[in-house]
């Protein structure tokens, strides 16, 4: 019996949306990265939206 | 989707400038998220994260940040908006004692490498390919520079500067970084796009047409798109390989067949994955690119491309003949594409690796028609032109 729910745990798939990203943490301050903007390719980085409340998504359109 | 059913639960709070939305890309090609967001109505700043520098390794990744940039909820649950308002948008939160952040950690010819794509916007493809092969001299086991190796790679193959090789060295990269980190979801999403059904997860780019229609019947012109998806893109995930068993009558040299070993139409095939273990799958990609300095060109009087599959026996292909339509144009010169799958035997020895050489190319010889219409004369010259080309390696080529 438990080497079945052993397997059955083990062959569960690992789907991305189930997962945590271990980078991340609460508490922890976001990583100031600078990347170019879809719109015109300028470097923003996210310390450009303090002040403000944010939600970031990242995300794929697939 | 899980990014607009959070824009409109909080459209009301954006407005208000309560809440900023703010979107990460982690893809390769960051022009389809521009139609994504007009066709969900969504006009809020995107970052482009091609290179996955920000280190995650799973999407969609949702985290709520304070006014002070730390993170206060990671994946908030939407069902509990009330809460979240409560916690979150309304409230004020210290800010921390410590500013500092993690940035990645990377090499110095990775972070060469790396500046160079974020600060020369018109960085050339080979000398970014050129630093990026750099950085993993430096460090060929730094999974995240294995990756953006094949970023640079493909986005060479998708620019004016593409070698035949290009893909096909962006998968071999994009495998090797899998191999350092087999949980990283953003490389392995990268190979599967391309891959065969067998191991896709989900059609990656089939919402594309739709989101097209919908945005020209709101009377707008849909965002263009720097590359097309191709069929790889589209296509839906299998649970068993579907293979065309159909006998095929490929031409024969009875059938006067013309042997091009390259001269006027290379072929070049990228396989993905790479290599196929037994009872594995692959996807093919392969472009034929006529030859621009002999003016080699497609006629399209005549039938459209014709690509037969054979395969050694015990392997399956999902098709065993693939056509390609003309286009409108008498004679035209682009590259043309067809993909397919190809299944190993489940007692196949070894790993199979596709030959990178040029691919033989068959080209029938079909019966020219007598034009009754007055001859145009530029084409008819590149027509006569291309015929005593071809006499003359006839000729030379041994039967």
């Amino acid at each position: 019996m438990f080497t079945a729910v052993t397997l059955v745990v083990t062959n569960a798939p690992a789907t991305p949306a189930q997962h945590l990203d271990p980078r991340f943490g609460v508490g922890d301050v976001f990583p100031d990265l600078a990347l170019p903007s879809l719109e015109d390719g300028t470097l923003t980085r996210l310390s450009d939206f303090r002040g403000r409340k944010v939600m970031l998504h990242v995300f794929a359109s697939w | 989707m899980h990014v607009p059913g959070w824009h409109e639960a909080t459209k009301e709070w954006q407005d208000a400038g309560d809440l900023t939305m703010v979107g990460i890309i982690q893809e390769q090609h960051p022009d389809r998220a521009r139609l994504f967001m007009q066709w969900k109505q969504m006009d809020w700043p995107i970052l482009v994260d091609s290179l996955n520098l920000l280190e995650t390794t799973v999407v969609p990744l949702t985290l709520a940040i304070d006014e002070h940039g730390v993170i206060r909820e990671i994946q908030p649950p939407r069902d509990d908006l009330e809460t979240f308002r409560a916690e979150f948008v309304d409230a004020e939160f210290e800010p921390p004692g410590d500013m500092t952040t993690s940035l990645p950690q990377m090499s110095r010819p990775a972070t060469d490498a790396v500046s160079m794509y974020l600060w020369e916007r018109t960085a050339d493809p080979d000398a970014l390919i050129a630093a990026f092969e750099r950085a993993v001299t430096a460090d060929s086991g730094h999974g995240y520079t294995l990756f953006r190796t094949g970023v640079a790679y493909r986005w060479r193959y998708d620019s004016p500067s593409s070698k035949p090789e290009d893909f096909q060295e962006a998968v071999r990269y994009w495998e090797r970084a899998l191999d350092v980190d087999p949980n990283n979801y953003i490389w392995r999403r990268r190979i599967q796009q391309y891959g065969p059904r067998l191991e896709k997860p989900y059609p990656f780019y089939d919402w594309v047409s739709t989101a097209r229609q919908e945005i020209a019947a709101r009377g707008e012109t849909p965002a263009a798109l720097v590359v097309e998806p191709g069929g790889a893109e589209f296509a839906s995930p299998q649970r068993s390989f579907t293979a065309d068993t159909e006998e095929i009558n490929p031409p024969t040299v009875d059938e006067r067949i013309y042997r091009d070993n390259g001269e006027f139409v290379s072929a070049t095939a990228t396989m993905v994955p790479s290599v196929i273990s037994a009872g594995g799958s692959s996807r093919a990609h392969v472009s034929f690119v006529p030859n621009e300095a002999i003016k080699a060109h497609w006629n399209n009087e005549v039938d459209g491309l014709v690509f037969w599959i054979d395969v050694p026996a015990g392997w399956q292909v999902d098709r065993r003949a693939v056509r390609v339509p003309n286009p409108p144009e008498v004679v035209s010169t682009e590259t043309r594409k067809v993909e397919l799958e190809i299944k190993a035997p489940d007692d196949a020895r070894g790993r199979h690796r596709f030959l990178r050489t040029r691919a033989l190319l068959r080209l029938r010889r079909r019966q020219r028609r007598v034009p009754v219409s007055p001859p145009r004369r530029h084409v008819d010259a590149r027509r006569q032109t291309l015929a005593r080309r071809r006499r003359r390696t006839h000729e030379r080529t041994p039967k």
